[in-house]
């Protein structure tokens, strides 16, 4: 494990010419279920590390130690441990879904390494030995539900893979939704990987809800979303029935994938989108095309991981250590101007300050901002806050002052 | 409406135990969840309204450490020693959860969301069994009533109950309590229930 001399400049790795190299771990799924996404986030994390290295800003270069597990939940554990134990990382930048994280977990906690995690989550942790870049729940459920409730209906239908994301999801979106008077018509789980959507659409069809809430992932997701439009129930259609699709996940290169019309008119709460309009998206979309093919596109788990790579930067040049401690120290302290805006680390959960956008689908496979918040949030893995706001006066209804359980007025006697 | 998601803000919680890293990372965990938290040691609050929930230190508690035999607040036990004597005098406690040391930043959520959950069921059932005594320390006076109106009106005694059902269902009360009320206006019993009254149930 490296030393922790703080203030000392000593840095563990390998002293190449004039610059130190300091081992990073890059642990994601390029190949697998969820490829599109596992590349687009180490095509983030790539053009991140070649920033760092060639600017005259760092005194250290971040040698990167690129790992596949190829999606299988078990592999993250054994390469986490080998990237710490041999080729000796304590930063691995890595995971998209939740399982792979929990695997990764009590490895980084044992040894005292850092996982910095760029996902969008369902929230319901904060582990001291990971920095979460991604949105939190209050980041991107929470003002998704309200936006719809709002604007749209709180006529509700639920689809997604069945895991432990779909589920929470669904049940923060139930939870703002009752709230508010509406319903939930109907949740409904495919298995991951599954593309038998044939029963959702047509349920879909029959109920007629406000807006359906899609928390399918990956071919499901595409599938679901093509038969939509094949039975004429798209956001656009010429004639059809408008039914808007809400989601938290579509993103950029999903919607090149699933091709228009299918992939038009959707809504999704994302902090990060491709056409974000100022200097700092402008420079990380053109290098991106530069780095990876002019078609690329990029994608909140792209900015995700290129923020996380460069907060890393910055933690490891202001603790002039690599130990995981003397980063964490200085964390808070540091501030980068991402693509979605500046963003910093909140000290008493780990997690990241974003600013939450609502956007739709349009042509090119892109996303239009049609609302955003006005500035970062604080995030709220815990949704501790989420009792204070509007929507959710009514929750203790059935609780009188003293917290009891009100008695129904009617008795029936037995 | 049941609340989906468990939220603890603004609780205030007590910690019993000496101020160590463990009640550091539990300070810590219990600010993500917006509760406020004190701790001490020895414990020296006497008044505990505005406490929400305790966490006590099990490895150096003692007889008589909570002014109640139960609890009418859900205890988190904290864990250190596995030994038998140890977990004999946690259990003794009733503590709602339990957590065990090294305190990280995994478990102390779900012992919050356990511990008020089954406080509550708790307490339900304990309501549920005080009232469930009280009815089956009434069953004399039921079975004396179901007689009486069996001979004042001729009936059976499964007419008699459920003459005296409807009765208790008009009233909102109780079976025993309907027998209690009746049983109180002496003679006439029949004048007192209004659903003898009825043309339709006389027979």
């Amino acid at each position: 494990m490296p030393s922790r001399h703080r203030g000392s400049f000593f840095w563990i790795g390998l002293r190449v010419g004039k610059k130190t190299k300091i081992p990073i771990g890059v642990l994601f799924s390029t190949t697998g279920p969820y490829a599109t996404i596992g590349e687009a986030m180490l095509n983030g994390s790539l053009l991140a590390i070649d920033e760092v290295n060639g600017s005259p800003d760092f005194d250290f270069e971040l040698a990167p130690l690129i790992r596949n597990p190829g999606g299988e939940t078990v592999q993250y554990g054994v390469m986490c441990r080998d990237l710490i134990l041999n080729s000796r990382a304590t930063h691995i930048v890595g995971c998209y879904t939740s399982s792979s994280r929990k695997e990764i977990v009590p490895v980084v906690e044992k040894y005292d390494a850092l996982l910095w995690y760029p996902s969008h989550y369902e929230g319901f942790e904060s582990s001291d030995n990971v920095v979460y870049l991604g949105a939190s729940p209050n980041q991107h459920i929470v003002p998704l539900a309200q936006y719809m409730v709002s604007r749209v209906g709180a006529r509700v239908y639920c689809c997604g893979s069945d895991y432990i994301w779909p589920w929470e999801s669904n049940r923060v979106m139930r939870e703002i939704v009752e709230n508010c008077g509406g319903q939930i018509l109907s949740e409904r789980y495919l298995a991951v990987g599954s593309t038998d959507v044939t029963g959702l659409v047509e349920e879909i069809r029959l109920l007629q809800p406000d807006f359906v809430f899609n928390t399918l992932i990956g071919e499901s997701s595409y599938a679901f979303l093509r038969s939509f439009c094949d039975r004429g129930l798209g956001s656009q259609p010429a004639g059809g029935v408008r039914i808007p699709i809400a989601s938290c996940t579509l993103s950029e290169p999903e919607l090149r994938m699933i091709g228009d019309p299918a992939a038009l008119g959707h809504i999704t709460s994302s902090v990060y989108f491709q056409s974000l309009d100022n200097p700092q998206n402008k420079s990380f979309v053109q290098n991106y095309r530069a780095r990876f093919g002019q078609g690329k596109v990029t994608s909140a788990d792209a900015e995700a991981s290129y923020n996380s790579v460069h907060m890393l930067a910055l933690a490891l040049r202001a603790a002039a250590s690599a130990a995981a401690p003397d980063v964490l120290a200085v964390l808070g302290g540091c501030m980068f101007d991402a693509p979605q805006g500046r963003i910093r680390i909140d000290t008493e959960n780990n997690h990241c300050y974003l600013t939450p956008r609502i956007g739709v689908s349009s042509a090119e496979a892109e996303f239009s901002v049609i609302a955003a918040a006005q500035k970062p949030i604080k995030p709220d893995p815990y949704l501790a806050s989420l009792k204070g706001a509007a929507f959710m006066l009514d929750a203790t209804r059935e609780q009188d002052a003293a917290g009891r359980r009100r008695q129904s007025n009617l008795r029936v006697v037995s | 409406m049941k609340q989906a998601i468990p939220n603890f803000s603004n609780k205030t919680a007590l910690i019993v135990h000496r101020a160590d890293g463990n009640v550091d990372a539990l300070l810590s965990q219990l600010r993500r969840f917006n509760i406020e938290a004190i701790c001490q040691w020895p414990p020296r609050v006497k008044d505990f309204s505005p406490v929400d929930i305790v966490f006590f230190d099990v490895d150096n508690g003692f007889d008589g450490m909570f002014p109640w035999s139960d609890a009418p607040i859900p205890l988190i036990a904290i864990i250190g020693s596995e030994t038998p004597g140890r977990l004999a005098w946690a259990i003794s406690q009733n503590p709602s959860a339990y957590i065990t040391k090294p305190i990280g930043s995994k478990g102390v959520f779900q012992a919050l969301v356990t511990a008020f959950h089954n406080h509550a069921d708790r307490s339900d059932l304990r309501r549920e069994i005080t009232d469930l005594r009280e009815r089956l320390r009434c069953r004399p006076l039921v079975v004396h009533t179901i007689l009486r109106i069996m001979n004042l009106l001729g009936v059976d005694d499964d007419a008699a109950f459920h003459l005296l059902r409807e009765e208790s269902m008009r009233r909102r009360v109780s079976i025993e309590v309907c027998c209690q009320e009746l049983e109180a206006c002496a003679d006439p019993v029949l004048s007192a229930i209004s659903v003898f009254d009825r043309p339709a149930v006389r027979k």
